[in-house]
């Protein structure tokens, strides 16, 4: 299949067929379709079932159902977090989890609720042999990585690409950065494949470096 | 009244893969083939974007073929200012806003049932393939709650910055996890697992 040929674009395809696009972006995508085979032969790949995702009522009940269970979940967690917490010797734990944790702040840039599968480091003095994904476990793998210089409030492009150049993710606005001045990126593993790969952080405001890079390993 | 079906046989697939663009120049400046290539194209396009709204094929058809008779009337004189892949969709949305008008008043008048609402009852619709689809996505939801909360929303008729705003995301985190969800609903649907 060839490849898309406006990636921003590309990655609207489900919103549209779920129809929650906005007008203009509708427009702009179906234009899109017009001149995009890869994109075309996906939405016609699951043209029925796209159909049905939108008005099938059956659909709306299953999802609904699946956030009323997680939102019950949610609540059952917080009530025998709060049991727990009111014993004297958690509180002491807790305590001291936070001087721990506060040690090591990070923000997670993460669109997946639960814990990854695996996780790496990224830093320019280990080197990219200690940072490598292992494909096969498989499940999803979080991304640390630091920038020098770089605070709370600062905003940075991020991109990770392969050896051929081709973009497995980037945000051109990345922000929420931790005070230690990391962040996590999250990805499944299925989107790598045996090689290298490269996390470019740039135009980060208030960094040291105009672009930092890191080298990480899949295999 | 337009010739949809694909292109021959024996080309290659160079042949096949072709600029839309290139093809409106060719086809102003009079050249037969390229102007077949181009509605046969936009016909095969138009479907899909007019299925995507009315599920009717009777209806799609008629209105595809309103909207290529309207292109074929007016773009070899038209001076496009942007690009023709979106002027060719507007020109289509305008006849489909039409349509859409007309079944309007006649509901109005007949008290006609919803069309989309009538097809999705349907037979047209195979069993095995609603059971598939409810399937995963009851696997999907399961594992990825986002993911349900955007179905929710998205059956309220919310847009996407009115759910990025109540999930407490940027559009980028939106697409991306729409796009790995979509990865895993094709997944299931191939298997039957939502995880590899």
């Amino acid at each position: 299949m060839s490849k898309c040929t406006d990636r921003h674009l590309g990655d609207m395809l489900h919103a549209y067929e779920l129809g929650i696009l906005e007008e203009d972006d509708q427009r702009e995508f179906e234009a899109h379709l017009l001149v995009c085979d890869q994109c075309f032969e996906r939405v016609q790949a699951l043209l029925p079932q796209a159909a049905l995702l939108r008005h099938a009522p059956e659909v709306e009940a299953i999802a609904r159902e699946a956030v009323k269970k997680g939102e019950a979940e949610d609540k059952s967690s917080v009530s025998l977090v709060r049991r727990l917490v009111s014993t004297p010797v958690v509180r002491y734990l807790a305590a001291a989890a936070i001087l721990i944790v506060a040690a090591v702040p990070v923000v997670r840039y993460s669109v997946f609720d639960g814990a990854p599968d695996q996780e790496i480091f990224l830093s320019a003095v280990r080197g990219s042999e200690d940072a490598v994904i292992d494909l096969s476990a498989g499940g999803r793998v979080a991304i640390t990585f630091a920038v020098p210089g770089v605070t709370e409030s600062s905003v940075c492009a991020v991109t990770i690409f392969d050896q051929k150049g081709d973009t497995l993710f980037s945000d051109p606005s990345l922000s929420g950065f931790g005070r230690a001045g990391q962040a996590v990126v999250e990805l499944e593993t299925s989107a790598f494949h045996p090689g290298i790969y490269v996390l470019s952080a740039e135009r980060c405001t208030h960094a040291a470096d105009s672009v930092r890079q890191y080298y990480f390993l899949a295999r | 009244m337009f010739e949809t079906g694909s292109p021959g046989k024996g080309k290659s697939l160079s042949d096949r893969r072709l600029d839309i663009e290139d093809l409106v120049v060719q086809a102003q400046r009079g050249d037969s083939e390229a102007e077949k290539r181009l509605f046969g194209h936009l016909a095969a396009r138009f479907r899909v974007i007019l299925y995507h709204q009315i599920q009717n094929q009777d209806e799609v058809e008629d209105i595809m073929q309103d909207a290529l008779a309207a292109i074929a009337r007016d773009y070899k004189t038209l001076q496009i200012q942007s690009s023709f892949a979106g002027w060719a969709v507007r020109v289509l949305q305008n006849r489909l806003l039409a349509f859409l008008r007309t079944r309007q008043t006649n509901r109005k008048r007949f008290a006609d049932v919803d069309a989309n609402e009538a097809w999705y009852a349907s037979e047209s619709v195979s069993a095995e393939l609603r059971t598939d689809l409810l399937d995963c996505v009851r696997k999907l939801c399961r594992a990825n709650i986002r993911y349900a909360r955007i179905l929710v929303l998205s059956f309220q008729g919310f847009k996407v910055d009115e759910v990025c705003q109540r999930l407490g995301v940027t559009k980028t985190n939106a697409y991306s996890l729409l796009s790995r969800s979509r990865s895993l609903l094709q997944l299931c649907l191939e298997t039957g697992r939502v995880s590899s």
